[in-house]
């Protein structure tokens, strides 16, 4: 009775925040849509669609780190101001799409050219494109195949993909990453729920450094280093702050409660 | 004060001064990148790094932001934001340090 009790309570606290909101439900994202960023800073400028940039595809090689620090991309859609020229110059998606660079044996494709010809743009519409591609959705649901299933998000479990070994993410780009010492590994920890009946979140701490390095989350995301100083609530996490920054926009989504809320009662 | 103490003293602040305005010749135009690297190299052991290790990453990282300031766009746009980036994690250490041995 409590618990029918403690998800009606959810579900109208949901849907009062969406009635407050402008009362629009936001669409939920086709698996091999979720985490997908359209970035259009310059490209319609440049007379040609924006870039829809796919997360999976990246992730399944790389840490969130390599991007997000080394090579200096921002953590919200069009906050980097990328340009052509910087691409061409070897920076941003530059710094892998060079032409030379290679992911296992596989060459990367090139990316910008400041001027191109009418047969190099078909190289553009590789990442600036709006349309709809069977043939990247037909490589997504390969990889899928290969991978442990999760109910949210992009149906990929990519925690314990990288646990089972189906995974190995490239950590260091030669050349850009800079040469660290070994991390101190990270104990998990838990955070106490403020919703009676709700079990405590059992935070992987060890998980979130290996992937996103210590300077990622902290001070821009975390304030706080000492267990609990960081106070936030669920709103404010669906609001796109702290877990949220991430998580809904390309981790799995906040509305999968049990893996986070994870302590055996 | 005396005068020796007082000589000391200007010739510190003179060499200080110096070290903060003449990054960019001392390093030359690929040094500060091995610089860059050195700096933000312990951010992964940022919590044992002492205060007064903290302040002189800190300083490296003013330094360093200079010398960035003077490239070109792209590159000055990527290194900023990692230099930011490590540079905030030792600040954000350092408060967290300091704080720690008010409260003893």
């Amino acid at each position: 009775m409590k618990r029918i009790f403690l998800v009606c309570t959810i579900l109208l606290a949901g849907s009062s925040l969406l009635w407050a909101a402008g009362g629009s439900k936001k669409k939920k994202p086709l698996p091999y849509d979720f985490g997908s960023v359209t970035i259009s800073n310059y490209s319609q400028q440049a007379g040609i669609p924006p870039v829809v940039f796919d997360h999976w595809v990246h992730r399944k090689s790389y840490t969130c780190r390599v991007c997000h620090v080394d090579i200096g991309f921002g953590m919200t859609a069009n906050s980097t101001k990328i340009r052509a020229a910087d691409n061409a110059k070897g920076y941003f998606c530059g710094t892998c799409h060079n032409g030379k660079s290679q992911l296992g044996k596989a060459k990367i494709f090139d990316s910008c050219a400041t001027t191109f010809s009418r047969e190099e743009y078909n190289r553009c519409l590789k990442c600036h494109s709006l349309e709809r591609d069977p043939a990247k959705e037909e490589a997504f649901f390969q990889f899928l195949a290969k991978m442990p299933k999760e109910t949210f998000g992009n149906g990929i479990n990519w925690e314990k993909a990288e646990e089972i070994g189906a995974l190995k993410l490239v950590d260091q780009l030669e050349g850009v990453s800079v040469k660290k010492s070994g991390m101190k590994i990270q104990g998990d920890f838990a955070l106490k729920s403020k919703v009676d009946g709700m079990p405590d979140i059992i935070f992987s701490h060890a998980k979130h450094t290996v992937w996103n390095g210590c300077e990622l989350c902290h001070p821009d995301i975390f304030v706080g280093i000492k267990k609990g100083a960081s106070k936030y609530s669920m709103i404010e996490l669906f609001d796109g702050k702290y877990c949220g920054v991430c998580h809904d926009k390309v981790a799995f989504p906040q509305t999968d409660c049990k893996r986070c809320h994870a302590k055996p009662v | 004060m005396t005068t020796l103490a007082r000589k000391l003293r200007s010739a510190a602040l003179a060499g200080a001064l110096c070290l903060w305005l003449l990054p960019e010749g001392a390093w030359g135009e690929e040094g500060w990148r091995a610089e860059f690297d050195a700096t933000c190299a312990q951010t992964n052991d940022a919590m044992s790094l002492s205060v007064q290790e903290l302040n002189q990453l800190l300083g490296r990282c003013a330094a360093l932001e200079k010398v960035i300031d003077t490239q070109e766009e792209s590159l000055r746009k990527v290194y900023l934001k990692r230099l930011q980036l490590c540079r905030n994690l030792y600040a954000y250490v350092l408060e967290y340090k300091k704080n720690e041995q008010g409260s003893k």
